[in-house]
């Protein structure tokens, strides 16, 4: 038992019970804010994982970037001004029927997976980029392995930007 | 055993025998053809009725010229059998037998039949149900004949039921009267009950000797013995196998049973309660059933039977025969409707009849028998033609009063003058003046009543004398009451205050042809030269000879033999006997019309002529016959129509509501298994219909428009998918 | 060894996608559907992040992820403007009341 171990295991359990607030709330800001500590515990379980630099990202795109927009998004879309936002939820027995369902096979399989690491391959970078931060080596990756991903990725970006503007443009009434 | 031997039939007798069955079958056809389609006749059919009745007649005078005086005739054919295979069957025949005393009253039947349905002509004229009159009386005619021609019991007593019954159809045939349905009601219930002893007295003669068939019977009774106080009858003709022994008692029993049956048919004490109730029928009816042939019927059974009494029956029959005389007599002096002054007559004269077979007397009986039909239809028709006069002068004067009453008439012999000439010869013959014919009858009956009270007081009992002296009583009443009769018919001043002429059809033509005809016909037969060519004297008379008992092979001897034979030796040898009853029962009758002239004389000068009630108590008794109707009605018909109606009240109550209360039962147990049906049956049913609708409901979730349960539903595809793959 | 074992980042994982799941097929609100399916999306980033741990080399489990994040991101802004033009036509975002108006 070590710290990171139990770290793990609170920020995962903290993880899971935001979630579970999230879906199983009424409130619909409620959920957004449940949303939110998610995020925020896997941030903090991808720190443990030694990928800062990913839950950094995660911290600005997501919380700070799509949270943000989904909160815009629930009060522009919200008809009733005093009351609060509720969504009552519907295949109540059966989604979590289901859902259950999936969560013991998955679970069932990972147990019974047996899965073995594969044998490392020899880093391709030498050990003299100071591995404080994993930024650095995915920096490099980024431009070197993954340059075709990245400049799709880029594009798809683009596309997106193009694509939400154009859909929130209002319809020309003449 | 049964069947007797084979007599050898002729060609000729056979021939004969078919004409009387045709003659019998005529008014049969007659019937059936009146009562189907009489409607669509012209004139409603009562030249049918008339044709087969008049031709029956002239085959019935066909017939009288062959067989009289001829040996009888048998024919007899089998007709059922009881009893199938394995067990000795039991046959019975049918047949017919001719002799003088059939064919004679063969003769009787079909002539005066035929003379009433010419007088129903007019009579009956305009009538609604004209045509079933005309049927009724060939039913009637049909089964007279079946009685006379009959030759075994059975089929008599089936004929002497069908009698009745056309009796019946006929008083009723005005059944809109309550009168006249509940008379006929009367003649039938009164005939039945005495058709009960009659049939007990067949069963007996059946029980003894297994026949029905009247040659048989009298061929057992030929040869009689007496041992012991029984009677041990032999077989005849043949080896003494089979001995009957019957006690005596039971013979008189049985003698009584076939007695009963002509006390009911006949009118005889105590049943002769129907026969002035029968008037309410039309007239001609009474003419033909209630004077002439029906009430005949019953002692043409005696005739039949003779030789079947033992002496005790004769004796009960000769006191019955007096007790009705009597009180036929004595209920006629006070009557005041025409037709039930000649009803009570009727009364009277059958129970001379029945006296004089009960004393042994039988062929004077038989004489009067045919004497009377022949007078007593005159008056009867007579009494027609006054009544029809009355109705009409009172439809044409206006005055309504009861036609009937003799009291609402008076002076008719000058205005209807020859119904006034035929009427005299009628009541004379019936009073018994010499030179008419029933002054020859009742002379027979008296005379042999006194040899018969000679004979049996031969032990010194006296009393015996007390018959043949209530008899010469009797004659002596019945010249009271016809004279009586005729003089508020026929003499002093009309009482109706009608005018002369309004009696008559036309002031030249007192009644129609059609009328008078049968009248003057009938009358003229009463006079004494039809019946014998000695009007003073009866042992002359041809009829009488024809059917004594030496010539009538069925009443020689008999198990009264030894009475009878005595009876007749003590006639025979002594002739003072007819004489004094000739000249006594003259005189007798003498006094009672000059009886009857001062009485009448009495009552026209007193002016009380109006009077409904008579004046002394005597006279009410009579009146009303003796009160016997109420005797019986709150002795006899009470009791039983309470016990009926208890009985009827046990039925509804009890055997209708068990029957009531198992229908209901069976409604409840129709409901259960209804309602069982509906929710049981049905139920099964409508579930699987609403499990098909579950599937349907559920099948149907899976495409309901959300994509959110597409999802699920595609989810738990890919479960099954991967379970399949990693299990199997 | 290593710290956290594999199974059980694996786990938690599962946990998390099975969650959004739900989320995605239970709720009404359109906008919580979309929250629902960022759900998933940290999750399956949290596998690629775990399994990343255990093979370092090449970093392509962060690389991977940060794909997932940015594609992510350009989902939820289009899935958005999707919603908010839809809740202007239908005035709602509730998923059922959001069909085609049934032609008679």
């Amino acid at each position: 038992m070590n710290t990171v171990l139990i770290l793990f295991y609170i920020f995962g359990f903290l993880a899971v019970l935001s979630a579970a607030f999230m879906v199983y709330t009424r409130n619909v800001l409620y959920a957004a804010f449940g949303l939110l500590a998610t995020l925020l515990s896997v941030a903090a379980i991808f720190v443990l994982l030694f990928a800062d630099f990913v839950a950094l990202t995660q911290l600005m795109v997501y919380v700070g970037g799509v949270l943000v927009l989904i909160l815009f998004g629930i009060m522009l879309s919200n008809r009733v001004a005093n009351r609060a936002i509720q969504s009552e939820s519907v295949n109540f027995w059966s989604g979590n029927l289901i859902a259950g369902m999936f969560l013991v096979g998955l679970v069932y399989l990972i147990l019974t997976a047996g899965i073995v690491p594969a044998a490392s391959e020899p880093a391709t970078i030498s050990n003299n980029v100071p591995a404080k931060s994993s930024i650095t080596a995915i920096g490099i990756y980024l431009i070197t392995n993954f340059a075709l991903p990245f400049e799709v990725t880029s594009f798809i970006l683009l596309v997106a930007l193009m694509g939400a503007a154009y859909i929130s443009t209002p319809e020309k009434n003449d | 055993m049964n069947i007797p031997p084979a007599i050898s039939i002729t060609n000729e007798m056979n021939n004969l025998v078919l004409w009387a069955l045709v003659a019998g079958l005529l008014p049969l056809m007659a019937f059936i053809l009146l009562v189907g389609l009489g409607n669509k006749l012209p004139r409603q059919g009562d030249w049918l009725g008339i044709a087969t009745t008049g031709i029956s007649c002239l085959l019935a005078l066909y017939l009288f010229l062959q067989v009289w005086g001829e040996p009888a005739i048998h024919v007899s054919r089998g007709w059922f059998a009881l009893g199938g295979l394995g067990i000795a069957s039991i046959s019975f025949t049918a047949g017919i037998y001719l002799d003088n005393l059939a064919v004679l009253m063969l003769v009787l039947v079909t002539f005066i039949s035929t003379l009433v349905q010419i007088f129903s002509v007019i009579y009956l004229h305009g009538d609604k149900r004209y045509h079933y009159y005309y049927g009724y009386l060939g039913l009637f005619t049909f089964s007279m004949l079946g009685i006379v021609l009959a030759d075994n019991l059975l089929l008599l007593f089936i004929f002497w039921e069908l009698v009745g019954f056309s009796s019946y159809l006929l008083i009723g045939f005005w059944y809109e009267r309550d009168v006249a349905t509940k008379a006929s009601k009367k003649a039938f219930l009164f005939n039945r009950v005495g058709d009960i002893g009659f049939l007990l007295g067949i069963f007996m003669l059946y029980a003894l000797f297994q026949t029905f068939d009247l040659q048989t019977l009298n061929a057992w009774f030929k040869q009689v013995n007496l041992s012991n106080g029984n009677f041990v009858f032999q077989l005849p003709g043949s080896l003494p196998l089979n001995n009957v022994e019957v006690p005596h008692w039971f013979l008189t029993l049985g003698g009584l049973g076939l007695f009963c049956g002509c006390i009911g048919k006949s009118a005889q004490f105590p049943l002769q309660v129907w026969l002035p109730d029968a008037m309410a029928g039309p007239t001609p009816v009474s003419a033909l059933i209630h004077a002439a042939t029906m009430v005949a019927a019953g002692v043409y059974l005696l005739a039949r039977c003779f030789s079947f009494f033992t002496e005790e029956v004769f004796f009960v029959m000769a006191v019955v025969g007096t007790i009705t005389t009597v009180l036929g007599a004595l209920a006629a002096c006070a009557q005041y409707d025409i037709k039930k002054v000649l009803a009570f007559s009727t009364i009277s004269q059958l129970g001379y009849m029945v006296m004089g077979m009960g004393v042994g007397a039988h062929d004077a009986s038989l004489l009067h028998l045919v004497t009377h039909a022949f007078f007593k239809a005159a008056l009867f028709l007579n009494a027609g033609i006054i009544i029809h006069a009355n109705h009409q002068a009172q439809a044409f004067s206006g005055v309504h009063t009861d036609e009937q009453d003799i009291r609402n008439m008076g002076g008719l012999r000058k205005i209807l003058p020859l119904t006034f000439y035929t009427y005299l010869p009628a009541t004379a013959a019936l009073i018994g003046l010499p030179l008419f014919s029933g002054f020859l009858s009742k002379d027979a009956i008296l005379s042999g009543a006194w040899a018969w009270a000679h004979y049996q007081s031969s032990q010194g009992n006296y009393f015996f004398y007390l018959i043949p002296l209530l008899g010469f009583g009797s004659v002596l009443l019945t010249g009271f009451y016809m004279a009586r009769h005729c003089f508020f018919i026929f003499f002093g001043h009309n009482r109706l205050n009608a005018e002369a002429n309004a009696f008559r059809t036309s002031p030249k033509k007192e009644a129609s042809f059609l009328l008078l005809g049968p009248v003057v016909t009938l009358a003229v037969l009463s006079l004494a030269f039809f019946f014998s060519k000695n009007p003073f004297h009866y042992t002359e008379s041809w009829i009488l000879k024809g059917i004594s008992r030496e010539q009538l092979p069925v009443s020689v001897t008999g198990i009264s033999s030894r009475m009878v034979e005595n009876i007749a030796r003590i006639l025979h040898q002594s002739a003072y006997i007819s004489l004094g009853t000739a000249i006594g029962s003259v005189l007798l009758a003498g006094i009672g019309i000059f009886l009857a002239w001062t009485s009448y004389q009495k009552v026209i000068r007193s002016g009380k002529i109006r009077e409904v009630l008579p004046a002394n108590t005597f006279s009410q008794l009579t009146l009303n016959h003796f009160y016997l109707d109420t005797i019986y009605d709150r002795f006899l018909i009470s009791p039983f129509l309470f016990l009926s109606r208890k009985v009827a009240d046990f039925d509804q109550h009890v055997i209708d509501y068990g029957l009531n209360s198992f229908g209901k039962m069976m409604v409840i147990l129709a409901k259960m298994i209804g309602w069982f049906d509906r929710q049981v049956v049905d139920g099964l049913v409508n579930f699987i219909s609403w499990l098909a609708g579950l599937t349907g409901k559920l099948g149907r979730h899976m495409q309901n428009g959300k994509i959110q349960s597409y999802y699920v539903f595609s989810m738990l595809g890919l479960l099954f998918l991967v379970v399949y793959i990693i299990f199997f | 060894m290593i710290d956290i074992p594999l199974t059980h980042l694996l786990i938690l994982g599962a946990i998390l996608f099975c969650l959004g799941m739900l989320a995605v097929i239970t709720k009404r609100h359109a906008i919580v559907v979309l929250m629902g399916i960022e759900l998933v999306f940290n999750a399956a980033n949290i596998n690629l992040i775990a399994f990343n741990r255990y093979q370092p080399n090449l970093m392509a489990g962060q690389i991977f992820a940060l794909f997932v994040m940015v594609i992510a991101a350009a989902e939820t802004a289009v899935a958005l403007a999707l919603v908010l033009k839809v809740y202007q036509y239908f005035k709602t975002v509730n998923l059922d009341q959001i069909r085609q108006p049934s032609r008679d």
